[in-house]
């Protein structure tokens, strides 16, 4: 594990190498060997360098969904995801969904509220990435596309039927604002 | 909607009388969950912070012989190693049989050892570097197993039965050799049930920080915070009030967070931060949370129950036995509850029920989303069903014969005896099975109610009762509230040392003490919960929330209430009962005259600047005469009553079933929170459905080891497995069902777990035909059962 | 996770390149689902020295159609095959196997290539060091395979060599049934084979240092009818206890060509041959569908606990014919 030591191969690694990941529309550069470890997932990124804890990590094996982040528009593991294969990439966050001028809540946010869609609230976030990524590329899903969309966030809490209801109410008051 | 709720008029009057109580209000703390800025135990960064993990046990049951960390302690990075030699020298006290960290291991995964480093690669690679020898000493899952082996903790019992805080290995009432001459039928059932596990996401995890003398702690366990800081300062030999446990938001718990294994990593991280100087953050993963946390109470069993009825469908006699592997400790709770449904489903005059908790090498076992009913209800269920089919009766009709009903006594194990005020299995399932159309449906015992091709459609019904309103405790927890007004705006809070853990908890007593100080829910906030300077007893488990910590608010409101009231009535000079309380306008004034009024401020200053309001929750056993029945003379208590009706589709090509309707009902009393209440019973029924078809441990028997440690084979239903027109959820709502509570109300969550469970069973008979005694009802076992795949040679560990 | 060093490979020639340097002790990474959970759980029997990043490869990320024969980039996602309308329209077999893998956030990350060379999902095999055992079994240069002797309830009814783990790739089991090839690179240069080949004695029969370019599938008659059947406990995350895919062309009720592969129940994907011949030219119908379904299993000699495979493959090997001739899909 020497520092350096496979540096001349094909220039494959450079010192002082940055990371730079744009996260709910702000740009960070981490330097790689000091913020940056290679083993590093993105979600210890987040969670433990950059304070942005709202995304959790439940199984840290890719199988619970609590750790769900949108790269580039789409809902990905972010504890199976390497921070240093991130480079150049466009995150988004549950911190990321608070309307930056009004500080108001998302509609997802509101109608995971009004449903009930969650008890102890740990796969909240997650879920609730997935669902922005379901209705940012489909704002009217049906209730079959909703359970699919949703089949990658595990909840042990409530029996999933409230957040399909949540999913299908957020739809609609995100429909109403355009 | 599937939520039906039916009121009676009673009802329908005191929902008119409410303001806040009977509203859907969401969840008090809706915004820091939605927002990801609810802190769990995870989310605590402190400066200077390292990273434990934890060295596992590959032997289900051994001796360490040697264990070298020198290496370990070597690794650059590496800030501390702990193993069981550094228990003594830090004065880390333990008692048998739960340790810390000792030179044994009782289960595989069992702690040897944990590394703190900088970063969380160097400790999981200085684990490799710990040399263990271990002697290997024989090991066992099975009751059946551990009633032959050499006693695990000999300096307790020497015959590997657990010693639990509730002994309940015998208890009758009646004679039943007299209740079985007296039958005209008896019927033996055998049934076994597997190790299940709650499988939550949070992991166990925990941060904790010394600060001189003064150890503090970021947990999230489900005991209350006061009650893990006692725990943890008599394990580091320090006085409580220096113990400061901050109990984090709770990625659920259902138990399986109050049992050793938060206390343990919470332990663990406080010893490598007293080793390191630095705070410490243990993290377990899912493997470490399935070896580690606990499995239900009863864990893997063998019930065999004999029942005895006459001709005409009436229970005369019931004589039960569980065997049940409880694992390396227990407190045996969950047996009690076990012998509960034993003693109080249906009437039956002759009842005997023993019990056989083991020390097996498993992880304890605790509650699970309930202590034991839900164990114990299949095998009851199963027995009664056959007696049911050898006369020729239809279920429904032999509960509204035989289920337990108002009026009726109730036994508990070590308590009193107690008659039920209130609610009405008959009552219920009459109600249930006109809605589920049960009648229309029903075609006989074992016959399939549709053929369609290769698939079977069945139906099925079971009933289950289950403490409504806490453990009977009389000399033991106690919920206490403090309400604290701020006198310039009137604003609340509250604080005992619990926290919700998803029920609604804090949301359903904030609605109680805004209800009392008729203010808005929004102007009430939960304190967040933590050990020094507040009250005891908030612990959420066993369905106790609705009544004791309810009570307790709404002691603490009223008496705050009439502390406010009385002294502005003597400031006034009129008559209290005239005065109107309107924190909102931090003012009280007189009813019809509100130009008569004295300000909050005025009255903070006559009780030195602050208003508070305490108050405890009455131990069913010391409560008021209301507490006894005017015409009998004798104590009254509560229970729940619940049931649950299931069709399901099962190929007998495949062994796979499908679940195409689950219907679970309850009598709630009055429900003060119906958000919360639907909440609670589509999570039960689908968390049920996944435990009667799916869930279980697997063990590889020759190590012990458990398999299947993964949210991919540990098969929890996942959304794609459930459908909105799947599952009904009823309350017959009726304040009368629910008499002892201060609003009528009752707990729900549990009981409704335990009912559901046989109603799929029960199901899945009737469509195949076919007995499997024993759950989950994987494709392997209803081939099996059908005869198109041989059972295989095991210990019957699943 | 344990430390490693990292390296962004530019061109496949880096990445052998670097695979060659270590000398067996790096391992390549695309997509990273299975390959981070395996480091995680520490199972391999030598913790990589090297990571090699492909997904910085560029121009492997791609779906086409040349000459008749599809051609998919080995970096592709599964979500980006699975939603691809050429694929639905034309190879709609292999569409919905990538739709029944893992969850959507695994196939957002999970690439086909990676999906392909996925290690086996054995319980002993993939024993965590979390959980405290470890099982040395043959793959780990051990020298018993746990799983003959104790829970074998998910692995191979049809044996094995030594190993009776299943091949864990539903992409394999649909592209066995569409006779597709798999081009790879490695240090002696490009090689293009059957994917059935791809797989041997349940481990990946690849040299050290190749790695999967280039998925092809030929073009199907447009009349070939193509089914895919995932037998498992749950709808989403849980791998096959049984698949099968079949493609199926009719002529007048008569068979005139059909491939079937079975997943989930050999050490690698099981193209069942005989059942084919006996299809072929025969009328497809309930009778013929269900000797197709006795044939499958004829052969099986089931491990003392996954006997219950038997009747779910018969089963289902006989609904996919049936389904095939009727035009139906799965509901």
């Amino acid at each position: 594990m020497d520092e350096g030591k496979n540096d001349l191969i094909n220039g494959a690694r450079m010192r002082m190498q940055k990371i730079k990941l744009t996260i709910n529309g702000k740009l960070y550069e981490l330097i790689l060997g000091y913020e940056v470890q290679p083993w590093h997932t993105l979600a210890f990124t987040l969670r433990e360098k950059l304070g942005l804890t709202g995304t959790k990590i439940g199984c840290d094996r890719g199988e619970c969904g609590a750790c769900t982040v949108l790269m580039d528009g789409r809902p990905i593991l972010s504890c199976l995801t390497l921070t240093v294969e991130c480079d150049g990439k466009n995150i988004e966050t549950i911190e990321g969904l608070l309307n930056s001028k009004t500080g108001k809540l998302h509609p997802i946010q509101e109608a995971f509220i009004e449903s009930g869609a969650f008890q102890c609230g740990f796969c909240t976030p997650g879920m609730i990435m997935s669902a922005k990524a379901l209705l940012q590329r489909n704002p009217n899903p049906t209730l079959e596309e909703i359970r699919e969309a949703m089949s990658g966030n595990l909840c042990r809490c409530t029996g999933y039927i409230p957040i399909f209801n949540a999913i299908m109410k957020a739809a609609e008051k995100m429909r109403g604002m355009t | 909607m599937s939520f039906k709720i039916i009121k009676s008029e009673k009802a329908e009057q005191k929902y008119k009388e409410w303001k806040v109580l009977g509203k859907p209000i969401p969840c008090v703390n809706s915004y820091l969950k939605v927002t990801g800025k609810a802190a769990f135990t995870d989310d605590i960064i402190r400066p200077n912070m390292l990273y434990g993990k934890i060295l596992r046990s590959p032997f289900a049951h051994a001796k360490i012989v040697k264990i070298d960390a020198s290496e370990a302690e070597a690794l650059p990075g590496v800030s501390s190693v702990i193993t069981y030699k550094d228990v003594e020298t830090m004065g880390v006290s333990q008692k048998p049989p739960a340790y810390i960290l000792t030179d044994r291991v009782f289960y595989v995964g069992d702690v040897v050892a944990a590394v703190a480093a900088e970063d969380e690669a160097i400790a999981e690679e200085a684990l490799d570097l710990i040399k263990v020898e271990y002697e290997p000493l024989p090991f066992w899952l099975t009751p059946e197993e551990a009633s032959s082996a050499q006693p695990m903790h000999p300096e307790v019992t020497k015959d590997n039965i657990v010693v639990g805080m509730w002994p309940p290995y015998y208890r009758s009432v009646g004679d039943i050799k007299e209740g079985f001459k007296g039958s005209d039928i008896i019927v033996d059932v055998e049934f076994r049930k597997p190790n299940i596990k709650h499988m939550f996401l949070e992991n166990f995890t925990a941060v904790a920080e010394w600060r001189g003398d003064e150890l503090h702690v970021w947990s999230h366990p489900q005991v209350g915070a006061v009650s893990f800081a006692m725990m943890l300062a008599s394990i580091f030999n320090v006085p409580t009030n220096k113990v400061h446990v901050y109990q984090c938001f709770i990625g659920g718990g259902f138990g399986g967070k109050m049992g050793d294994a938060p206390l343990r990593v919470a332990a663990l991280a406080a010893m490598l931060a007293k080793k390191s100087g630095r705070p410490v953050k243990i993290r377990t993963n899912i493997r470490e949370h399935f070896v580690e946390g606990a499995v239900l109470d009863p864990g893997i069993s063998t019930f065999k129950y004999k029942i005895g009825a006459d001709k005409l469908g009436n229970l005369k006699a019931i004589d039960a036995t569980v065997w049940a592997g409880q694992g390396e400790r227990s407190i045996n709770l969950g047996i009690v509850y076990c012998g509960d449904t034993i003693f109080n489903t249906y009437r039956i005059p002759n009842r005997s029920f023993k019990a056989y908790p083991y020390y097996t090498n498993t992880p304890m076992s605790q509650a699970l989303r309930a202590y034991g009913s839900q164990a114990g209800v299949p095998p009851l269920e199963e027995a009664v069903n056959e007696i049911a089919e050898k006369l020729g009766m239809d279920p429904v009709d032999f509960i509204i014969k035989n289920g337990l009903r108002d009026g009726d006594i109730v036994t508990q194990y070590l308590h009193n005896d107690f008659q039920l005020a209130g609610g009405s299995l008959p009552e219920l399932v009459q109600k249930a099975a006109e809605i589920f159309n049960w009648k229309e449906k029903w075609k006989g015992w074992s016959v399939p109610t549709e053929i369609s091709g290769s698939k079977r459609r069945g139906i099925g019904l079971a009933v289950a009762t289950h403490t409504a309103w806490g453990v009977p405790q009389p000399d033991r927890v106690k919920d206490t509230v403090i309400i604290k007004v701020n006198v310039n705006d009137g604003t609340v809070e509250w604080v005992t040392d619990g926290r919700d853990i998803g029920s609604g908890f804090d949301t359903v007593v904030s609605q109680v003490i805004a209800e009392v100080l008729g203010i808005d829910i929004k102007d009430i906030i939960h304190a967040p919960p933590q050990s020094v300077g507040q009250p005891i007893g908030g612990w959420t488990f066993a369905s106790k929330a609705l009544q004791s910590t309810v009570f307790a608010a709404y002691n603490a409101a009223n008496n705050l209430k009439r502390n406010i009231i009385t002294a502005a009535a003597s400031i006034l000079n009129v008559d209290p009962n005239r005065l109107v309380l309107d924190l909102k306008g931090t003012r009280i004034y007189v009813a019809g005259d509100p130009t008569r009024y004295v300000k909050l401020s005025k009255i903070g200053e006559i009780y030195g600047g602050i208003l508070i309001g305490i108050g405890s929750c009455p131990s069913h056993y010391e409560g008021p005469e209301s507490y006894m029945d005017p015409v009998t003379g004798r104590r009254l208590g509560m229970k729940g009553m619940f049931c649950s009706f299931a069709e399901v589709e099962v190929d007998i090509e495949t062994g796979k079933i499908d679940v195409i309707k689950l219907m679970v009902a309850t009598q709630p009393g009055m429900i003060l929170n119906p958000l919360m209440v639907y909440g609670q019973l589509i999570g039960s029924a689908v968390h049920g459905m996944g435990c009667m078809l799916w869930e279980g441990i697997i063990y590889d028997e020759k190590t012990g080891t458990p398999l299947n440690a993964s949210f991919i084979e540990y098969p929890i239903p996942t959304a794609l497995d459930v459908t909105e027109d799947q599952f009904v959820c009823v309350t017959i709502v009726d304040p009368d069902d629910a008499k002892l509570t201060p609003y009528r109300a009752k707990g729900i969550a549990e009981g409704i777990f335990a009912a559901m469970w046989h109603s799929i069973h029960m199901a899945v008979y009737n469509a195949i035909g076919r007995k499997i005694r024993e759950f989950p009802l994987r494709p392997e076992k209803i081939l099996r059962a059908l005869g198109k795949a041989p059972f295989p040679q095991t210990k019957g560990v699943v | 996770m344990k430390r490693f060093e990292h390296f962004n490979a530019k061109t496949i020639d880096e990445a052998i390149l670097l695979l060659e340097k270590y000398d067996g002790e790096a391992k390549v990474i695309a997509g990273g689902t299975d390959l981070i959970r395996v480091l995680k759980d520490d199972i391999l029997p030598k913790y990589p020295k090297a990571i090699i990043n492909l997904k910085t490869i560029a121009n492997l990320e791609y779906i086409k159609e040349e000459n008749g024969v599809l051609k998919i980039g080995s970096l592709t996602r599964l979500s980006d095959v699975a939603s691809s309308s050429l694929i639905k329209t034309k190879y709609n077999l292999l569409s919905e196997a990538c739709r029944s893998v893992g969850t959507p956030q695994i196939r957002n990350m999970g690439t086909i290539g990676g999906n392909l060379c996925q290690d086996v999902q054995c319980w002993y095999y993939r024993a965590s060091k979390s959980l405290g055992k470890v099982f040395h079994c043959l793959r780990k240069g051990g020298n018993v395979c746990y799983a003959v002797s104790g829970d074998n309830r998910f692995h191979s009814i049809f044996g094995g060599k030594g190993c009776v783990a299943v091949c864990p790739s539903d992409v394999a089991i649909a592209l066995t049934a569409l006779d597709a090839l798999v081009k790879t690179k490695g240090p002696l240069g490009e090689r293009v084979f059957p994917v059935s080949e791809l797989y041997k004695d349940a481990a990946l029969n690849l040299g050290r240092s190749e790695i999967v370019t280039e998925i092809q599938v030929p073009e199907p008659p447009p009349e070939a009818r193509q089914i895919w059947i995932k037998f498992r406990l749950r709808n989403s995350l849980d791998f096959a206890i049984v698949s099968v895919a079949v493609m199926l062309t009719l002529e007048e009720g008569v068979c005139k060509d059909v491939r079937i592969a079975l997943g989930g129940v050999a050490p690698t994907p099981k193209r069942l041959k005989e059942v084919e011949d006996f299809l072929k030219g025969n009328y497809i119908n309930s009778e013929t569908a269900e000797k197709a379904g006795k044939m499958a299993v004829a052969k099986a000699f089931p491990l003392s606990h996954n006997a219950y495979k038997i009747p779910i493959t018969e089963s289902l090997v006989k609904r996919v014919i049936l389904m095939a001739k009727d035009h139906r899909t799965l509901t």
